[in-house]
């Protein structure tokens, strides 16, 4: 059965205290490489069946309104695994 | 007769019953209301109690704001029916969009996400709260 894999993170403009706390870890740790975190979700969603373009449009409608919320979250990505 | 005010039960809310026993200590009768029902059973005002519905899961309130009683909380609140949530019941009323969420331009500003979590931390904690487990509470007449 096909999956679809959907992608959330925090808008850019926000501050995500989440990974900032990460951030603050990975210093503290004294990891220099990477120096912002930002952290998201990501979904796995099983079709029964063939993933239609009305499947996709489906799964597009069920991240914006359910899976994030648009007032802090962006939907990223949406695709077939 | 006595002001009735419903406090919902969601599955994970941990408050429901103490948010009850405060209604009744403001001088109330509470009534108990089922996150999966229809029924608002008629009450002057609703209670959304704090807790962890469905763990969390998803968002804070997320799945919890789409269960059917909402609907019916939804509609009594656009009519101009009082809803106080608290805590958890805060985080339900900010995903039904009831309370609106707020959302910063700002690297240095709270998000919308900081506030439920800030919202979160206050209250009492389960086991510490007397009136949340039944056989520590040693007050008949306040039930």
């Amino acid at each position: 059965m096909p999956t679809i894999v959907v992608e959330v993170m925090p808008k850019p403009e926000l501050l995500d205290p989440a990974g900032k706390a990460t951030a603050g870890a990975l210093a503290k740790q004294g990891a220099s490489t990477f120096t912002d975190v930002r952290i998201g979700k990501r979904f796995e969603l099983t079709v029964e069946g063939e993933v239609t373009d009305a499947v996709l449009a489906e799964a597009q409608r069920l991240a914006e309104e359910f899976l994030s919320n648009q007032v802090i979250e962006d939907v990223v990505a949406v695709k077939v695994a | 007769m006595a002001t009735r005010i419903g406090v919902v039960t969601f599955p994970g809310s941990l408050d429901d019953r103490d948010a009850q026993r405060a209604v009744r200590l403001a001088g109330a009768e509470a009534v108990a209301l089922w996150h999966g029902d229809h029924d608002l059973q008629g009450v002057d005002a609703i209670v959304l109690p704090g807790g962890f519905s469905y763990g969390d899961y998803l968002r804070c309130g997320a799945i919890a704001a789409h269960s059917p009683i909402m609907s019916e909380v939804i509609d009594a609140a656009g009519a101009g029916l009082p809803v106080l949530g608290i805590c958890n019941g805060f985080q339900i009323l900010v995903e039904t969009q009831l309370l609106p969420g707020a959302s910063s331009a700002t690297t240095t500003a709270t998000s919308c996400a900081a506030i439920s979590a800030c919202a979160s931390r206050t209250p009492a904690r389960p086991g510490r709260t007397r009136s949340s487990r039944a056989t520590r509470s040693s007050s008949p007449q306040e039930r």
